[in-house]
């Protein structure tokens, strides 16, 4: 149980985990907002501001110290989208000078070669380590196949490939790794009670229209607080309804309607209880929603806070002018 | 300190959980409530603290009658720690749960630093202070509700069967605490237990039965009532059972039941 | 049959580095007869060690061999099955309760052996009368009753199934003295009447003293001991498994020292009581 953090957190001692979490968070959304900021075409500009922009987060990965492995790990959840948006635009955007004009074919032999390769994949990727490289290589093999492997067609095709279809595909790949890295760096540097504070400051303006966000925010650390918790009771009950002859890989699908709920019923009851008892205890320790609170936690802004707030703005500008230009 | 008269409490209208329940718990002194599940001992700690109040009677608290209006005054002077070490841990580290009632009276950041300091050492939990509640033993848990609550500087602390869910480590940790409060830091202690063991090293017993008090009165006078504690589904401890046994069985042998005794009051 | 473990050991992979939680276990447990108690200090692997009897956990090293199938099991074979042969009891099994009547969450576990209804219903009043359940209470929720009788209702789920070996993971844990005792005592006499090999985690020593037959002593993950409970509390070695007598052997030692009362180890209630009754001292 002791080998469980809550969130991503790895511990280190860059300039980017000293910086105060309010910052972080405020210029991140800042740098999100500018990174959207950049419509998606072939152009040079567009490019170039997002390949700068790509630098610029490889730069700032680098300074934190924590491994660029670890880091683009962080695209393995979004790997299939990444491909698809890719094989849309090479496929579908049909201006610019065609690059190359492969014919295509979808024959017996090419539809056997792929189910062939995807069955090699699915037992080799195991013994892979570069898993995302992999994938790619993988689906580039899928096209490949079909090039090369004309004999009994059925149909084919022409795949062009245009400039400007790999230019777009381009910058939607890198503008969708840039936004990926920074947020993974921003959950990296900062911890979670860090992140909490974060959030609720930033939406501290809302209250000027009632929102409740002392309430919320009470809610929130007390979610973080008890994730690990649960995850570890899900985990008992798991085993002792398991003991009790509950077996997700050796029984049918109306048995494991009853499993789960087997499963679920437990953990309610567990977090009622624990709702009743909790909300006893901070009352007994004088908590009144609403009321006012001191806090425990403190956090001050530098210069270097300050400095890299007005730098995420300046880009921001820039991008906003150059856009307008 | 403690000043309980005639009070009657009923969750569902029907049945009392607590009929005519009256004591006085001294100022300074460790009173340990015993009695069987669904007795009556929980209710009793929960309207100490005022999260119930009762059908009928009162409850005076240092001289204060405990009602709404005078709620917030009295959770100043009478902190509780309960069973379950998870349900009551609200911070997400030790020093935050710590911080937690703190918060919640204001106290200006600077003190509050130096309080937490303060009664973590108390309890030996300085060097967790960054520890997440799921890295923490029930001891050490229980160990921290306790600091947050000597933290709020009550004069009386209530623990109501906060070493239940521990195992024998953690239950000792938390015994061995509770003397040193007692004795060093003169609060007034009320345990809420059902072991006889635990509640032997008391000045003061009282015995619930049914939501009534059938038995008060120091250790060693309510341990000789033995039927009545077995009514109660209490059990005396081995040794203090086998004393009585032979006190019964073979009371001539007087070395004996002074060998025997002297065990007992070794504990 | 009954279980063997050939050099098992079993490490939790953490976040950085794995952390062994049990090494070079070999034991051999006999499918009828044994009272065994599991004792050790916090982390010294007893939970771990049990969940190896049903499968619930697989060794990294070394195998489990549970009434003839071998763990960790070949590709293909199912293993569910065990579970019902080695019944395991949690700490706080009320838990798991989840069903709308007691007497549907007892089945609960027969039937997922597909067993037929009727056989269910049969085996769970069973096992709800041994563990002292009523029959007025089968159609109550599980949610409405005390906390002991939950307890006893879990206890009850897993009797149920009709294990040949039960395990018990501190089963008395929470429960007050009478609580307790009517749980230890239906073991017993489940233990007695069925010759049934029980099985019993504990901090509890005079637990240990007035149940079990044999001892195992884990300490960070290793058997120190795995003997006779008269040659464990007389063992040389006894102080550096970091456990306490039993309050039997405490009274007879006190007794020994003050008043030279010769030292006869008696390990429970009864017999240190007919022993003090009768012996001369000086």
């Amino acid at each position: 149980m002791n080998n469980i953090t809550i969130g991503q957190y790895i511990p280190g001692d860059s300039w980017l985990h000293k910086l105060d979490p309010r910052i972080k968070l405020l210029s991140l959304v800042v740098l999100l907002v500018a990174t959207f900021f950049i419509p998606i075409s072939h152009e040079l500009i567009p490019l170039v501001s997002m390949g700068v922009i790509f630098l610029g987060v490889m730069a700032l990965t680098y300074s934190t110290g924590i491994p660029i492995r670890k880091v683009l790990n962080g695209l393995k959840p979004i790997v299939f989208l990444l491909t698809f948006t890719f094989v849309i635009q090479v496929f579908y955007v049909k201006t610019g000078d065609i690059l190359a004009s492969i014919p295509m074919y979808i024959s017996l032999t090419s539809v056997l070669g792929i189910i062939i390769f995807i069955v090699f994949y699915q037992w080799s990727k195991k013994y892979v380590r570069f898993k995302i490289i992999y994938f790619f290589a993988a689906v580039l093999m899928v096209f490949v196949l079909q090039a090369y492997l004309p004999y009994v067609p059925f149909t084919s095709y022409t795949l062009d490939i245009h400039t400007d279809g790999l230019m777009r595909a381009l910058f939607i790949f890198v503008r969708i790794t840039n936004v990926i890295i920074m947020t993974s760096l921003l959950t990296f540097t900062t911890m979670t009670t860090d992140l909490n504070f974060a959030i609720e400051a930033l939406l501290r303006p809302l209250k000027v229209i009632k929102v409740p966000v002392d309430v919320m925010a009470m809610m929130l650390s007390l979610t973080l607080r008890y994730i690990p918790t649960l995850l570890g009771e899900t985990e008992k009950i798991m085993k002792a309804q398991a003991s009790r002859g509950v077996d997700f890989k050796e029984s049918k699908f109306k048995e494991k309607v009853v499993q789960i709920i087997s499963l679920l019923i437990p953990v309610f009851v567990i977090s009622f209880k624990r709702a009743e008892d909790l909300g006893n205890a901070m009352e007994v320790r004088g908590y009144v929603i609403g009321a006012k609170r001191t806090k425990i936690d403190e956090y001050r802004i530098g210069f270097s806070d300050l400095a890299t707030l007005f730098i995420s703005f300046v880009i921001l500008a820039i991008i906003i002018v150059v856009k307008t230009i | 300190m403690i000043k309980i008269e005639g009070v009657s409490f009923s969750y569902n209208r029907r049945d009392d959980a607590l009929s005519e329940v009256s004591l006085d718990i001294e100022k300074g002194s460790w009173t340990s409530i015993l009695g069987h599940n669904g007795s009556g001992k929980s209710t009793l700690s929960k309207l100490m603290v005022g999260l119930l109040s009762p059908s009928k009677g009162s409850i005076m608290i240092d001289g204060l009658v405990l009602n709404e209006e005078n709620l917030s005054k009295i959770r100043k002077k009478i902190g509780i720690v309960f069973q379950n070490p998870d349900n009551q841990f609200v911070g997400v580290t030790v020093k935050h749960d710590i911080a937690f009632g703190l918060e919640n009276q204001c106290i200006p950041h600077d003190e509050m630093k130096q309080k937490i300091m303060q009664y973590a050492k108390l309890v030996n939990m300085e060097d967790f202070l960054d520890k997440e509640p799921h890295q923490l033993s029930g001891g050490q848990k229980q160990r921290v509700a306790i600091a947050g609550a000597l933290a709020m500087e009550q004069d009386i602390l209530i623990l109501d069967e906060a070493t239940s869910m521990l195992d024998p480590e953690g239950t000792l940790e938390i015994i061995e605490l509770i003397k040193h409060l007692n004795k060093h830091l003169n609060k007034t202690i009320i345990t809420i237990t059902h072991d006889l063991s635990f509640a032997a090293q008391s000045d003061h017993l009282i015995v619930l039965k049914d939501g009534k008090v059938i038995l008060e009165g120091l250790p060693k006078d309510v341990f000789k009532e033995e039927d009545l504690l077995k009514s109660s589904h209490l059990e005396l401890p081995f040794e203090l059972a086998i004393f009585n046994e032979l006190v019964r069985q073979k009371p001539e042998d007087k070395k004996l039941l002074e060998a025997l005794w002297a065990y007992n009051s070794k504990m | 049959m009954g279980i063997q473990f050939k050099n098992v050991g079993y490490a939790y992979k953490g976040f950085k580095k794995s952390y062994d939680a049990i090494k070079n276990i070999n034991l051999n447990i006999e499918s009828k007869g044994e009272f065994i108690a599991i004792v050790g200090h916090t982390g010294s692997g007893k939970s771990t060690l049990v969940q190896h009897m049903n499968a619930l956990l697989l060794p990294n090293e070394g195998n489990v061999i549970v009434f003839g199938q071998q763990l960790p099991p070949k590709k293909s074979e199912k293993i569910n099955y065990l579970r019902q042969k080695v019944g395991l009891v949690f700490q706080f099994p009320e838990y798991q309760l989840f069903e709308e009547t007691i007497i549907k969450d007892i089945m609960f576990g027969p039937k997922n052996f597909k067993e037929t209804s009727e056989h269910a219903l049969e085996s769970a009043k069973k096992a709800a009368s041994i563990v002292g359940i009523d029959e007025s209470l089968y159609e109550q929720s599980p949610f409405r009753i005390s906390g002991g009788q939950m307890r006893r209702v879990a206890v009850a789920g897993i009797l149920a199934m009709e294990p040949e070996i039960l395990v018990l993971d501190e089963p008395t844990r929470g429960l007050d003295p009478k609580g307790r005792t009517d749980l230890m005592e239906i073991f017993r006499e489940i233990h007695e009447k069925e010759d049934k090999t029980i099985i019993l985690i504990t901090h509890d020593m005079d637990l240990v003293s007035e149940y079990a037959k044999r001892i195992i002593v884990l300490s960070e993950g290793k058997i120190v001991f795995d003997g006779k409970k008269e040659d464990l509390f007389a063992h040389p070695d006894f102080n550096s498994y970091h456990l306490d007598y039993p309050t039997p052997l405490k009274i007879l030692k006190h007794l020994e020292e003050t008043i030279g009362l010769p030292f006869v180890p008696k390990y429970d209630f009864t017999s240190l009581l007919e022993y003090l009754k009768e012996v001369n001292h000086e």
